[in-house]
């Protein structure tokens, strides 16, 4: 009888040593959660360098949130959760610099358009 | 009925309306929404012509992605792919309508410059006609004029080509999967074109990449001078001689003074990027070294540049001789 319950005690005891591991071993040790949040952080560098922060300020913003998501995730010890968020902020930050170089692109373009119809009027003019 | 009979049915109904909203909906409601955008997204992009020539590599991915979402189970996954997807698909579109100005932009600098021919032209033959002999100051001042706008149309016409290939470039970087920061630095060296002289290491920022005639940076360097600051951060002891040069052609005290103000603009910017200021001098030399004749307009524009020399580990921009 006796013997029955400490070993009783002992596997309770030891089963929540062995849940208390794996928790710690998924909330921070995970690998991939780390390559993950690097990647989405430098994507989101990235766009802020091209200008994304002015020239695509919604898409950028959406980007951020996600990498601040993806940040709490982790540190609150999901690492799905986190996975997850650092991989749309990732993606996000990649549109949001596609967006802010079609802006640039437009720009120059309304630009030209406008300097080569003044240029023609001006040639116009001159016989 | 009572009232108390009343509170009996609802909170014997509570659980059978919980168990059914749970149950069959939330998740794959929202996944299903989702996989329907993803969907619409990727259609949209698939018959878009500009994205079949210029951005195939974003559509293939799109593709993949999508079929993913489909085959995935779990609601949450597949909402979450299928999101991946979407912007797979948009990332397609965008891209090809992006590529597709940079094309009309080709076009547009090419008409420029032939228009402004066709303008210094007539102003030549009209300045020849009413000043005789020699030219006159006002006709050669209109000849300068006219030059400079036929550099600016060059300029811009290089700068959307180039713009165009920096696309190209980043997208197969994005590809190319995680790098040693060493290999990535060594890469982005080679991408700045520099070029290990007898004095130390050059790396040129051409004429392009400056607004035509003055000193501002347009958006193309801008990449290259985050490269340089991020080079000189990884070898924080490395300092840097920074020299303007212009072409031959035109006024003498304004080459010198545009080749400086360039040079201090390329310094200024690597000073808003946490350089310190202490490890960088610069030079304006105006046309005294070209690397080719100043006689086409290729060369002239090879001559307008900028050269940044990191100097050898130990040397310092404080003693560093200037150029003979």
């Amino acid at each position: 009888m006796e013997l029955k319950r400490v070993l009783g005690t002992v596997l309770v005891a030891l089963s929540a040593v062995v849940l208390a591991l794996s928790t710690i071993g998924c909330s921070s040790h995970n690998p991939l959660v780390g390559a993950k949040l690097a990647q989405a952080e430098r994507a989101v560098d990235e766009a802020q360098q091209a200008g994304a922060a002015v020239r695509a300020p919604l898409e950028f913003k959406n980007a951020r949130d996600k990498l601040m998501a993806a940040q709490t995730a982790m540190e609150k010890g999901k690492p799905d959760s986190a996975i997850r968020s650092a991989e749309q902020a990732a993606i996000d930050a990649e549109y949001a610099r596609a967006r802010a170089a079609n802006h640039r692109v437009n720009a120059m373009a309304d630009e030209m358009t406008q300097s080569l119809k003044a240029l023609r009027q001006e040639l116009e003019r001159t016989p | 009925m009572s009232q108390r009979t009343v509170w009996r049915v609802v909170v014997a109904l509570l659980p059978l309306a919980l168990a059914a909203g749970c149950a069959s909906t939330e998740p794959q409601r929202a996944a299903k929404t989702q996989m329907e955008r993803t969907q619409a997204a990727y259609q949209q992009a698939q018959s878009d012509p500009s994205v079949q020539t210029y951005a195939q590599l974003w559509l293939v991915d799109a593709q993949k992605a999508l079929k993913a979402a489909e085959q995935a189970k779990d609601p949450d996954e597949k909402q979450h792919l299928a999101y991946l997807a979407e912007r797979k698909a948009q990332l397609a579109s965008m891209t090809g309508v992006t590529a597709k100005t940079e094309q009309t932009l080709q076009l547009l600098g090419k008409e420029t410059a032939e228009m402004l021919l066709k303008k210094r032209d007539r102003e030549l033959t009209a300045a020849r006609a009413t000043g005789g002999d020699s030219r006159s100051l006002e006709s050669d001042q209109a000849r300068l004029a006219a030059e400079a706008r036929v550099r600016e149309a060059e300029a811009q016409a290089h700068a959307a080509e180039q713009a165009r290939r920096r696309e190209v470039e980043a997208e197969a970087k994005a590809r190319a999967a995680e790098q040693a920061k060493g290999a990535e630095l060594a890469k982005e060296l080679a991408s700045l074109r520099a070029q290990q002289t007898d004095r130390g290491l050059v790396l040129t920022i051409g004429d392009v990449l400056f607004d035509a005639g003055k000193a501002s940076v347009g958006p193309g360097a801008q990449r290259s001078i985050d490269k340089l600051s991020e080079f000189l951060k990884t070898y924080p002891k490395r300092h840097v001689l920074i020299e303007g040069h212009s072409d031959s052609f035109g006024n003498e005290d304004f080459n010198l003074k545009l080749s400086q103000q360039r040079a201090d603009a390329v310094r200024d910017l690597l000073v808003a990027r946490g350089i310190s200021a202490g490890r960088i001098r610069t030079k304006g030399y105006g046309a005294k070294f070209p690397i080719v004749d100043n006689d086409t307009p290729v060369g002239r524009q090879q001559n307008r540049r900028v050269e940044v020399l990191v100097l050898t580990d130990g040397s310092t921009a404080a003693e560093a001789p200037p150029r003979q």
